[in-house]
This record gives C-alpha cells, sequence and structure tokens, in this order.
C-alpha cells in the first residue's frame, strides 16, 4: 500500500490556533504524549531518534522540567522545528520563540505555572500560552486573576509517582482533572491587568506569516515615542514608570526591550502592543496617568552609596549571631562583593571569619542534636530488641541522612558507633542504601 | 562436466529447476483476472465501505480456494486509488489498514497481537512504553503496569485508529478470530471498536467465519455480509463466464505451448468447482510441469493437477454445507420472494 512514511506522531490540531487563547507548546506536547498514551520524555526520546538534535543536545529531562523550549533558544527553535516535522502541524504560534527579535527572553516565562479556573471548567482543557506569559496577571476572557497550580488535596491523596499524568490542565498530584482539587475562588483582575493581558493577547495572535523584526519593532517604538512623548525616550521611560535609560538604550538597540517594559510604554500611551512590534503606532485607548514614583532600583540606590555608611553596616553585620553573607550586603547597598572586597578589606574579613565561626557553631548544635536524637533511637530500638542499622535507626529518630546532609551523616555514624555498633566492612551511611551491622 | 540439457527430457527423468522456469512461474501466479464473480463481489462491497454508509462491519465469505485473496487486492487497489487524495494531503493519514490475523499455535490466544499488528500497520511509535491512563470520577491516575496489556494496546489502537483517520480496516484470515477473546464475544470487540473510531471493518474469511456473526446473534443493523459465490455448472451464463476465464489465463501460459483448456472447460468447471482460486492453482501445478518438462506439454500433467477424488469430495461437501448456511445472511437476500420482488419493480416502474 502506498501509505508509508506517514508522520512520526498524530496531526493533533494546536488549540486555539489564531488566537490570543493559542495553546501553550507545553500543553501540546503533554496532550500529544497523552493521545498516544505514552509520557513525555518518551515522546521526546522518540523525537529524538527520528530527528537527531545536532546543533544541541535536547536534555529530554532538562526541557520537562523548566519546558524553556517554549522560549527564544537553540534548543527550543530546534526542538519546535523537529517537532512540526513529526506531527505535519505548524505550532509556531505555540511558542514565544517567534519574538526572540523583539522582545528579551529574561523573565518572559512563568516558572510557577498558573490557569484559569473558568476557562478549564468551561470545557476547553488545554493551557493557553498567555498563562504562561510572565507579564500576564489575569485571564482576559473571564476577568479574573490567575491562579496558581497548586494541590488542594490532602496528602493521603497523593498520587505515587509512576501514577501521577503529566498534564497541563491537570493536578499531578492527586490527578484531580481541571485542578478541581484546588477550590480556591480567583479574585476579580483590575481594569490595568485585563488590558495587559488583552495586550499580550493581540500580541500571540499575530499570524505566524507576519515576520516581526527588530527594525519592525524599532520603528513602532520609535512611533510611539515621537508620537505621543515628544520624540524623548527618557520622558517616556519615566512616565510610563521604569528606569530612565531603558527606552534610549533599546531605541539605540544596546539591548533588547523587556515586554514588562514595552506593556508600561503601551498602558502609558494607550498604544496597541502589537501595533508596535509591527512598527505602527495605534493608540486603542486613552492614555493612563503619569506613573506616580519611579520604584528606586539598585541603579539608584548607588546614587546614596555612603562609605560610612557601609562601613558600619559590615561591622554592625559581624556583630550578629548569625551575619549575613558579603554578598547580601553587596545587594543590600546596591553594588557588588567584589566592590564591598576592594574597598572595605578589613570590615569584609571580620564579617567572613563572624559568619564562619556562626556557620561552625550552627553546624555544631545541629550536630550535637542530630547525635542525642540517633542516640536516643538506637536504646530505644534495643530496649524494644529490634533490628539496629542504619536505615531503622533513622526511620526510628524522624531524621533522614541523606548525602546533602553531612551534619546528619556524620551524627548517625557517631551514633552508631557510641552504641558499640559495628557496621559491616564497607557499608557506608547513605540513608538510600540498607546495611547491616552487629549491637552489642 | 556436461551442463548441456537433453531438449527430449523423457518424463521419468526430474528437469532441473532453472531461474527461468521460477520467474516464468511467478509471472504466471501474478496474473489477476477480472471475472463477473469478482466484478459483483466488488460492486456489492464498495458502496458499503462510502463514508455514508450505516455499514461498519462487513463480512465477505467465500468458498475455499473462490479468489478471496484476489478479491483483498482488488478491493485495496481500488481503495487506495480511492485514499491517495487524502493520504497525500495529510502526512499524518492511515486511511486504510490491511493485517491478517494469524494462529500464533498458541493455546488460549487473545486480541494483543492482532492489535499490535495493527498499531504496526498504522506506524504507532513506542509501542513498548505505552502507559495505560484511566480518568476515574474526574480523576486521571496512570497505571504503570499494564504496560503492553491487551486493555492498553486497545486504548492505544482506540487513539491511534481514530487521529491517524483510518477509514478501512481489512482483517483477512478473520475466521482465526473465532479463537481469540477469552470469555468476550470477538464480534463484540471488533463491533465497538469500529463504533468508537468510526473505521469500517472488513473481515475476509472462509465460511467458518459466519460462526463469529451468528454465534453471538450479531447479525445487526450495521453488519453486512458479502458471499464471493463460486461458478455453478447448472448456470449456462456461469460456464461461459468460466470459458472467459480459462481464455484469459491461456493469452498468460508461460510456455510457447498452449494446451486448450477452453474446450475442456465443463470438465474443468467440474473439478474446480467453480472456483477460480482451485482453477488457478490447477493450471499452476499443470503448467510448473510444462515447464519442468522444456515446455512441452503431456495431458499427464493436467491429471497429476487434479485433486483427489477422496479431497474433492471433502471440499465440495465443505463448500456446499457452508453455502447453505451462508445462503440467507447474505446481501441481497431480502424477505421478499422473486414474486413480490416482480410486483414491487412493476409498480415502481408505473
Amino acid at each position: 500500500m502506498n501509505f508509508a512514511n506517514r508522520s512520526l506522531f498524530f496531526s493533533l490540531e494546536l488549540a486555539g490556533a489564531g488566537t490570543g487563547q493559542v495553546e501553550s507548546l507545553r500543553s501540546y506536547v503533554q496532550r500529544l504524549a497523552l493521545a498516544h498514551c505514552l509520557n513525555p520524555k518518551h515522546l521526546f526520546d522518540l523525537l529524538e531518534q527520528r530527528f537527531p538534535f545536532d546543533a544541541c543536545k535536547s536534555q529530554s529531562i532538562h526541557v520537562l522540567k523548566n519546558w524553556d523550549i517554549q522560549n527564544h533558544s537553540p534548543r527550543g527553535l530546534a526542538f519546535l522545528e523537529r517537532l512540526e516535522a513529526a506531527t505535519t502541524v505548524p505550532l509556531g504560534q505555540s511558542s514565544l520563540a517567534r519574538f526572540g527579535s523583539v522582545v528579551g527572553p529574561s523573565d518572559l516565562l512563568r516558572k510557577n505555572w498558573v490557569y484559569c479556573p473558568h476557562c478549564l471548567a468551561a470545557g476547553e482543557r488545554y493551557s493557553r500560552l498567555l498563562w504562561d506569559v510572565h507579564a500576564v496577571q489575569a485571564c482576559p476572557v473571564h476577568q479574573v486573576r490567575l491562579v496558581e497550580v497548586v494541590c488542594g488535596a490532602p496528602e493521603e491523596l497523593y498520587l505515587t509517582v509512576p501514577q501521577r499524568v503529566s498534564s497541563a490542565c491537570d493536578c499531578s498530584h492527586c490527578g484531580a482533572a481541571g485542578f478541581t482539587c484546588n477550590q480556591v475562588s480567583p479574585l476579580p483582575a483590575t481594569e490595568q491587568e485585563i488590558w495587559e493581558a488583552n495586550m499580550v493577547g493581540s500580541m500571540l495572535a499575530i499570524p505566524t506569516e507576519e515576520r516581526l523584526t527588530t527594525e519592525r519593532m524599532l520603528t513602532g517604538l520609535r512611533a510611539v515615542v515621537t508620537a505621543f512623548f515628544d520624540g524623548k525616550p527618557v520622558r517616556a521611560a519615566l512616565d510610563s514608570g521604569i528606569a530612565r535609560a531603558n527606552v534610549h538604550y533599546w531605541l539605540q538597540w544596546k539591548f533588547v526591550p523587556s515586554l514588562p517594559g514595552l506593556l508600561a510604554i503601551c498602558s502609558r500611551s494607550g498604544a496597541d502592543l502589537a501595533a508596535l512590534l509591527k512598527g505602527e503606532f495605534v493608540q486603542v485607548r486613552e492614555p493612563r496617568p503619569v506613573a506616580t514614583a519611579v520604584q528606586p532600583k539598585r541603579l539608584y540606590r548607588k546614587a546614596v552609596f555612603s562609605h560610612d555608611v557601609v562601613r558600619e553596616s559590615l561591622l554592625n553585620e559581624a556583630q550578629r549571631p548569625m551575619p549575613r553573607s558579603v554578598a547580601a550586603l553587596a545587594v543590600l547597598h546596591g553594588t557588588n562583593h567584589k566592590r564591598l572586597r576592594s574597598l572595605f578589606p578589613e570590615e569584609v574579613d571580620a564579617l567572613v571569619a563572624a559568619r564562619k565561626g556562626a556557620t561552625k557553631a550552627k553546624q555544631e548544635g545541629a550536630f550535637e542534636s542530630a547525635v542525642a536524637t540517633y542516640s536516643s533511637a538506637v536504646r530505644q530500638l534495643a530496649e524494644f530488641g529490634e533490628s539496629i542499622n542504619v536505615k531503622t535507626v533513622q526511620k526510628a529518630a524522624g531524621l533522614v541522612a541523606h548525602s546533602l546532609n553531612p551534619v546528619r551523616v556524620r551524627a548517625l555514624e557517631s551514633a552508631m558507633q557510641q552504641g558499640s555498633f559495628v557496621p559491616q566492612q564497607g557499608a557506608g551511611t547513605n540513608g538510600a542504601q540498607e546495611q547491616f551491622g552487629v549491637f552489642s | 562436466m556436461n551442463m548441456q540439457h537433453d531438449k527430449t527430457t523423457t518424463a521419468g527423468v526430474a528437469p532441473k529447476l532453472t531461474s527461468e522456469i521460477i520467474q516464468k512461474q511467478a509471472e504466471f501466479n501474478n496474473v489477476r483476472v477480472r471475472h463477473p464473480a469478482l466484478n459483483t463481489a466488488l460492486d456489492g462491497l464498495l458502496p458499503l465501505l462510502t463514508p455514508h454508509s450505516q455499514t461498519n462491519v462487513v463480512i465477505v465469505t467465500g468458498a475455499t480456494g473462490v479468489g478471496k485473496s484476489t478479491l483483498t487486492g482488488s478491493l485495496l487497489s481500488a481503495l487506495v486509488s480511492d485514499f491517495t487524495v487524502m493520504a497525500e494531503e495529510d502526512p499524518s493519514a492511515v486511511p486504510l489498514v490491511y493485517v491478517e490475523a494469524k494462529d500464533n499455535g498458541v493455546a488460549s490466544p487473545g486480541f494483543k497481537d492482532l492489535y499490535k499488528d495493527i498499531l504496526e500497520e498504522l506506524q504507532e511509535p513506542g509501542l513498548e512504553s505505552k502507559k495505560l491512563i484511566v480518568e476515574d470520577g474526574g480523576y486521571l491516575r496512570a497505571r504503570p503496569n499494564t504496560k503492553e496489556t491487551t486493555a492498553t494496546l486497545r486504548r492505544v489502537l482506540e487513539n491511534a485508529l481514530r487521529l491517524r483517520k483510518t477509514k478501512v480496516l481489512v482483517i483477512d484470515e478473520a475466521a482465526h478470530l473465532l479463537k481469540l477473546g477469552k470469555g468476550i464475544s470477538p464480534m463484540d470487540a471488533l463491533k465497538s471498536l469500529a463504533n468508537t473510531t468510526g473505521a469500517k471493518l472488513v473481515l475476509v474469511g472462509s465460511f467458518d467465519l459466519l460462526q463469529l456473526v451468528t454465534s453471538h446473534g450479531q447479525i445487526a443493523r450495521r453488519t453486512a455480509i458479502i458471499n464471493f459465490d463460486r461458478y455453478h455448472q447448472d448456470r449456462p451464463e456461469d460456464r461461459a463466464s468460466l470459458k472467459s476465464v480459462l481464455s484469459q489465463l491461456m493469452r498468460k501460459w508461460p510456455c510457447t505451448e498452449v494446451p486448450n483448456f477452453v474446450a475442456i472447460s465443463d470438465q474443468l468447471m467440474e473439478v474446480s468447482l467453480g472456483c477460480i482460486g482451485l482453477l488457478k492453482s490447477l493450471l499452476l501445478d499443470a503448467s510448473a510441469a510444462q515447464l519442468r518438462n522444456n515446455g512441452v506439454w503431456k495431458s499427464e500433467f493436467l491429471l497429476n493437477a487434479v485433486k483427489s477424488s477422496l479431497l474433492h469430495k471433502v471440499i465440495r461437501e465443505e463448500i456446499e454445507a457452508g453455502e447453505l448456511h451462508v445462503r440467507d445472511a447474505v446481501l441481497g437476500n431480502t424477505i421478499w420472494n422473486s414474486s413480490q420482488i416482480a410486483a414491487i419493480e412493476a409498480r415502481m416502474a408505473a
């Protein structure tokens, strides 16, 4: 028969294609995996087998954890291209990769997933790309704030890891379809949040055939600045509540504009974001009043940097029971730790020594406490005549001595030795392994 | 060593099987003759496989050697040409699937092997890593220990048939399905598959296949049975058709010296029981003997190719019993008798 060389995967349609409610790539991949009765990792592996990733490693585990393939990255672009070949479905709309040349990639995507309960309850069980955009706080359809993905079921109902289903619209912990386990009612969204969500939605709805280039975006931004801010980038920045130099640098193409920054300018001027990216200034609403106050950021705090204040702060910090790190203090004073070290070497050394001493004391305290707990557990087990090994002792003590906690590992070894427990030759004390010895 | 052949080989000496002989035999074996009975069966079958037909399970049955494999081949060719445009437009679609049900010699075979065969034809990836996901009371849960179970494969198959947009699923040698099921009706399983996926099932097999339908009382609204009828000696038109088939086969005869089979068409019809497949196999054996005799025909070749009287009797009895069984169930055999049909035709003409 003539039906050889079919596509690797089913040609599932991308939900909400061509609209602001378009499905995210994350949701599409998970839906596709469910349709094939595979988990997404197997889907990735099959994809990689058929279309090897030459330019970059796919690292399916990493991808599944962060889903950064939805962003503009070599891995994301390579994955998108291969998935399109494997499904024969154009998927450009499901990812933010196509906005890579006009919007900066940092903080573009969320780390914690959110959803609109009303959208999922309405029966359209797919996760929107809009929800994954960091700048979006509200659902423009139901005008409510997006709800963070949290399982509301008690821990007893949690599924074991192999039983969990990887789906963007269902709770992975308890399996509740549409996150019905979380009964939190979403708060009503503000007018500004809804407007921003609508703007991002209109951006996502731009057809993939429309080529978005840096030049077009800069033309649009220049048009907005000229028409509404008298051609003054600094005024545009300050009026929109962003750092004064930002718009200037964007127009100089010194760095790529951020989506929240562009949204702030559109919000102030009433300009349409999608039109701006296409190189035009289209006013879609009345301009908003000037942003009340510029939030002082690290850039401004630097201006009030005083040597005396910082020196005193370092000395005071060294006196505290648990001093903060030099890096944390540097952030507090709007600078970096190298500068602090070069300007105040003695104070910094004193702080480092004080912190080291405090840390050591804290660890010793934790060690003593753990030894006491483990020893008590050993005695208890001995009294009841039960088997004594690292596993039973940890269980009885309620403290796990895993490899990332060397203090507890040391405490467990110490407690076992105090109880004349002799571990078998070659046996370690890793809690993941079961070792046996003789207790006398 | 002298490799020359003696051109006047006697019947007692076994001649060598050369590649030329093998090729000529293969060519004759591949000859497909479109004859009236084949056309009738195809004409009955193809309309049932159109998208708007309500029939979703079609059973194609017929006597041993009547030409069911040729019919299946012709059906597949016709369907492939129908679905070519669809397959070109949608690279994910597998509109037509053909599998052969197998008897694996296992004591209690199940559907698993059949499902796997169909999924392989559907080019389903990662068959060994499938995981069944069940939704119960609004909760989704994976069942990790169900890899490659019948339930998992069934779910995968339903998804694959639906999402690969399969229109027709042809299962050859479907009589083997009788042994499947382990307590459940194979027909129920297949009908439910057709209902849930929208694919039309064509089951091709011998008269035994009728048990699949009748033993479960499943001759229902959406099932049709097509009997690929043999040629009968008491019908003059059938005798003429067989002559025509013979003359077509003689034109493709693999030797230069062509025996006059048309002259003995009635006798050949009798020994082949009017089954074109049996006739073809008889002629294939005779032609093989002639090819081995350097192309020189001898009438004993035909005599040796004819089935023994005992075997002939067994086949005839089997065919007659099957035909009796299938008579009332086949497509076209309605509750109207011939006089009622004549009256209906007259009224409609008026």
